[in-house]
């Protein structure tokens, strides 16, 4: 059996030790635009905090595909895709034959129109990143910029208030600088928040030294003599600050199948991370999958969501089978000492038997959402030490909730 | 090969456990360290870990952090690698996993490590109803599967970059 594997971070990685463990002898692939071996991302803000250092972001060593014996093409860029002939076309001319094919080619940064060429999360566009005095934060060398500017004690405007503009904030402030995170909602966080969290959260950042602004536009990057001399909101007015770290969220990259595959804004996928184009699977952070409750499908850029879906392709390529569960959209993060978690459905319509069940306590903040009699999302501040119990109630089908937050 | 087994219809709440745990793991000025709870009333119970076979707090982990020891078949925290992401705490159903402070580090994931110090979870010596077991078999999981397993991990390349006992077929979180 011929394997190929396009991307590997997350999911291909897990894809490649699932492929392994069940065929030890077939001919592997791997074909990834990165020179380096694969690296979390999400240790990312983590490595720009002091927590970890540049080489622990690596998830394995540089012999690995070696030792896996698997033939890894890195430092390229896959083009294209036939897949009648079942071949994979490369930047550098080369085709690759396939049986099975994973795509994971992840996501990329979203590059708001303000933001110059070049500028942020931008990977395949020309010009040096360093002199636009903007960046987003989605790879590596991102980080390592962000930090050094920051550590040189560059002023930093973040423009974005999700997890990842918000846990940058946190790593800056840990540094000592004290940036300012531009939002353009009425509030932080408000993909992945109820408003009470968010106000709870945004009120803890500011006491610790975070410049918050919300419902701004960003409307240019201001440019002086010396480079980025901050950004102009929409309103005329100019933030000061030399780096522009962009944190618009990120959106799948499916231009390698798109016009082969159904493609809706991921790739979509059954749960066996299948395609709609047999031996073409997908897994990721560029795959949309059903949910949980099997009433949608959706993309979730998280961590554990691509592990396992690569785990499942991995193993469903290779002639096993496995099921992913569903998509169950959660976060977990510190905010400068205090832990947030937010998991599942976080608005609870005023009609059709939803409700929402919610305590607070000082900066301890707890709320449920129900639907009917199942909980399908909650929300934790300060105090998240039921989240695990919850998150396996919402699993279960939502019942029993109410002896989880028993006091 | 070591799993912990609850069953909380033997509980009483008398809180040995909690005791031991803490006399065992405590004392250092942290103040309360107690890997095990025991609630009045609600679920879980008793929030102390199982050691899962396909531990989702360690599938969740972003850093390397949390890994199951493939001879002991323990999942153990290395609170050097944890950067306090709180991912682990959002995944453990038990609610096993909590954030102890480290002098200078802030708050890193703290659990159960089996008492590997002792060689025997000291709780469950010390539980007086049996609602507390170990052993191999005492969770869900045969000896055989755990030694399978613990075989094949020591054949897998990448061994200690990453938990590489991933989740079975059809596991994931225990539901």
């Amino acid at each position: 059996m011929n394997y190929v594997v396009v991307g590997v971070s997350a999911a291909g990685l897990s894809a490649l030790r699932a492929i392994r463990e069940l065929d030890p002898h077939g001919d592997v692939t791997v074909v990834d635009e990165e020179t380096r071996p694969a690296y979390s991302r999400v240790l990312l803000t983590h490595y720009i905090a002091g927590r970890v250092g540049e080489r622990d972001l690596f998830l394995v060593e540089e012999e690995f595909y070696r030792r896996c014996g698997v033939r890894a093409l890195l430092g390229v860029r896959a083009t294209g895709l036939d897949p009648d002939g079942r071949q994979v076309h490369l930047a550098d001319g080369r085709v690759l034959g396939y049986d099975r094919l994973l795509v994971a080619t992840g996501a990329r940064a979203v590059v708001p129109a303000w933001s110059p060429p070049g500028g942020a999360g931008d990977r395949g566009g020309g010009g040096e990143t360093g002199e636009t005095g903007v960046t987003g934060l989605r790879t590596r060398e991102d980080a390592v910029r962000i930090r050094k500017a920051a550590l040189a004690g560059r002023p930093v405007l973040i423009v974005g208030g999700g997890p990842v503009g918000v846990k940058l904030a946190c790593a800056l402030r840990e540094l000592g600088v004290i940036p300012t995170l531009l939002v353009g909602s009425p509030r932080i966080l408000s993909q992945v928040a109820d408003r009470e969290a968010s106000l709870i959260l945004e009120r803890h950042l500011a006491r610790c030294g975070v410049r918050v602004r919300c419902g701004v536009e960003v409307r240019e990057v201001a440019r002086g003599p010396h480079g980025t001399e901050g950004v102009v909101l929409s309103d005329g007015s100019v933030l000061p600050g030399r780096l522009v770290v962009v944190c618009k969220g990120v959106e799948p990259r499916t231009e390698l199948v798109g016009g082969h595959v159904a493609v809706r804004r991921g790739v979509l996928v059954s749960g066996a991370m299948r395609t709609s184009v047999p031996d073409i699977y997908a897994a990721g952070d560029v795959a949309e999958c059903p949910d949980i409750w099997g009433e949608g499908t959706r993309v979730s850029a998280i961590w554990p969501h691509a592990s396992r879906q690569g785990r499942v392709a991995g193993t469903n390529m290779a002639g096993g089978r496995d099921l992913f569960d569903g998509v169950l959209p959660r976060n977990a993060m510190d905010v400068l000492g205090t832990p947030f978690v937010s998991m599942g459905v976080l608005d609870a319509p005023a009609e059709g038997g939803w409700r929402s069940v919610s305590r607070r306590r000082g900066d301890s903040y707890l709320r449920l959402v129900i639907r009917g009699d199942s909980v399908v999302g909650a929300v934790l501040v300060g105090c998240v030490r039921l989240a695990g119990p919850i998150q396996a109630a919402i699993r279960r089908g939502g019942r029993g909730w109410e002896e989880v937050v028993a006091p | 090969m070591l799993s912990i087994g609850v069953d909380p219809t033997r509980c009483t709440r008398c809180r040995r456990c909690e005791a031991v745990c803490e006399m065992a793991h405590g004392g250092d000025g942290r103040g309360l360290q107690s890997r095990v709870r025991i609630r009045d009333s609600g679920w879980p119970l008793i929030s102390i870990c199982r050691h899962c076979e396909s531990a989702p707090c360690a599938d969740a982990c972003v850093s390397g952090a949390i890994r199951t020891d493939p001879l002991e078949g323990t999942v153990q925290v290395d609170a050097a690698r944890c950067v306090g992401c709180w991912s682990c705490v959002m995944e453990c159903p038990f609610a096993a996993v909590t954030m102890a402070d480290v002098a200078g580090r802030g708050p890193r994931a703290s659990k159960c490590d089996g008492c590997r110090e002792w060689g025997f979870p000291l709780c469950v010596r010390y539980c007086p109803t049996g609602a507390l077991r170990a052993g191999a078999g005492a969770g869900e999981t045969s000896g055989r599967v755990r030694r399978e397993h613990a075989a094949r991990l020591a054949l897998l390349p990448g061994r200690g970059t990453w938990p590489a006992l991933r989740g079975r077929a059809g596991g994931g979180t225990p539901a």
